[in-house]
């Protein structure tokens, strides 16, 4: 078990974070986006969406919709889904730092710099992680919005 | 328990190596980043506590590649709170050493000295 404050975590989430980490300095991920401030880069199993997991499926991609590349463009939408968290001041501050965003599904992210690096959390581990984030003041949520990447992304 | 700050941690690994600035940029060279030994004491310099001075993720990797050290292990101050149970439980363990004698204490000290000086050597 880990902790964060006085909450426990498993050895897994601890490592499913570490391991994310470790994969985003050292192998190649995959370049979503460029805005004005961020690179936006996916790990692991992020893809276009345009594959067959469900997260990509038409069924699911109901509701309001955002790309990655509109939320991080928005300030509006940005300073007002990181009111109660703490990661860009943290990078601010740093030069490096982690967060959880949970929008339909909850994602870890690092930035380092002006690269911020997205991976889902697997369903197994989100319930524990985000309760972390929370106690932390990294997490925040949106009940409307949605992170997706599809075509309107230019991927380089 | 606090995280070990990264201009700690980098200075460590490289005393533990036996490097002087110069030298670790040299080395770093062979990993294909380029830094000056100005650079480096910069690293290891922290303007103000709970700031830090971070370098790019070229050089967190090839900084990696050179210590034999995973990017989790340079950058784990950004974990803010995030403990290991692991850790708590060495603390704990180590509030024990209360109960030594002084001559235990020390020998338990020689004995941790012993293992730091295996491993520089084995590093460098």
């Amino acid at each position: 078990m880990n902790e964060i404050g006085s909450l426990t975590i498993s050895k897994r989430a601890s490592e499913f974070i570490r391991e994310t980490v470790d994969q985003i300095y050292l192998n190649d991920n995959y370049h979503c986006c460029t805005t004005d401030k961020y690179e936006i880069w996916h790990v692991g199993t992020c893809c276009v969406g345009t594959c067959s997991e469900p997260c990509c499926a038409d069924g699911e991609r109901q509701g309001q919709i955002m790309t990655c590349h509109e939320f991080w463009t928005s300030k509006s939408l940005v300073s007002q889904h990181m009111r109660k968290n703490n990661f860009l001041k943290n990078l601010q501050r740093n030069g490096a730092a982690g967060c959880v965003m949970q929008i339909r599904k909850a994602h870890f992210l690092w930035a380092h710099g002006d690269r911020i690096y997205d991976k889902e959390i697997p369903n197994e581990l989100a319930d524990e992680i985000v309760a972390a984030a929370t106690r932390d003041k990294t997490y925040s949520r949106s009940p409307v919005l949605g992170l997706y990447i599809n075509e309107k992304m230019c991927a380089s | 328990m606090s995280r070990v700050p990264f201009h700690q941690r980098i200075q460590e690994l490289r005393q533990a190596r036996g490097l002087s600035l110069r030298q670790m940029a040299e080395e770093l060279e062979q990993y294909g980043v380029k830094v000056s030994h100005n650079a480096i004491a910069k690293w290891e310099q922290q303007k103000m506590p709970g700031t830090t001075r971070l370098p790019s993720q070229e050089v967190i990797a090839a900084l990696c590649k050179l210590f034999n050290v995973k990017p989790s292990f340079l950058v784990e101050e950004m974990f803010s709170n995030v403990r290991s149970k692991s850790d708590s439980d060495r603390i704990a363990k180590l509030l024990d050493v209360e109960l030594l004698t002084e001559e235990e204490f020390t020998a338990l000290l020689n004995v941790k000295d012993l293992f730091i000086k295996s491993r520089k050597e084995k590093a460098g």
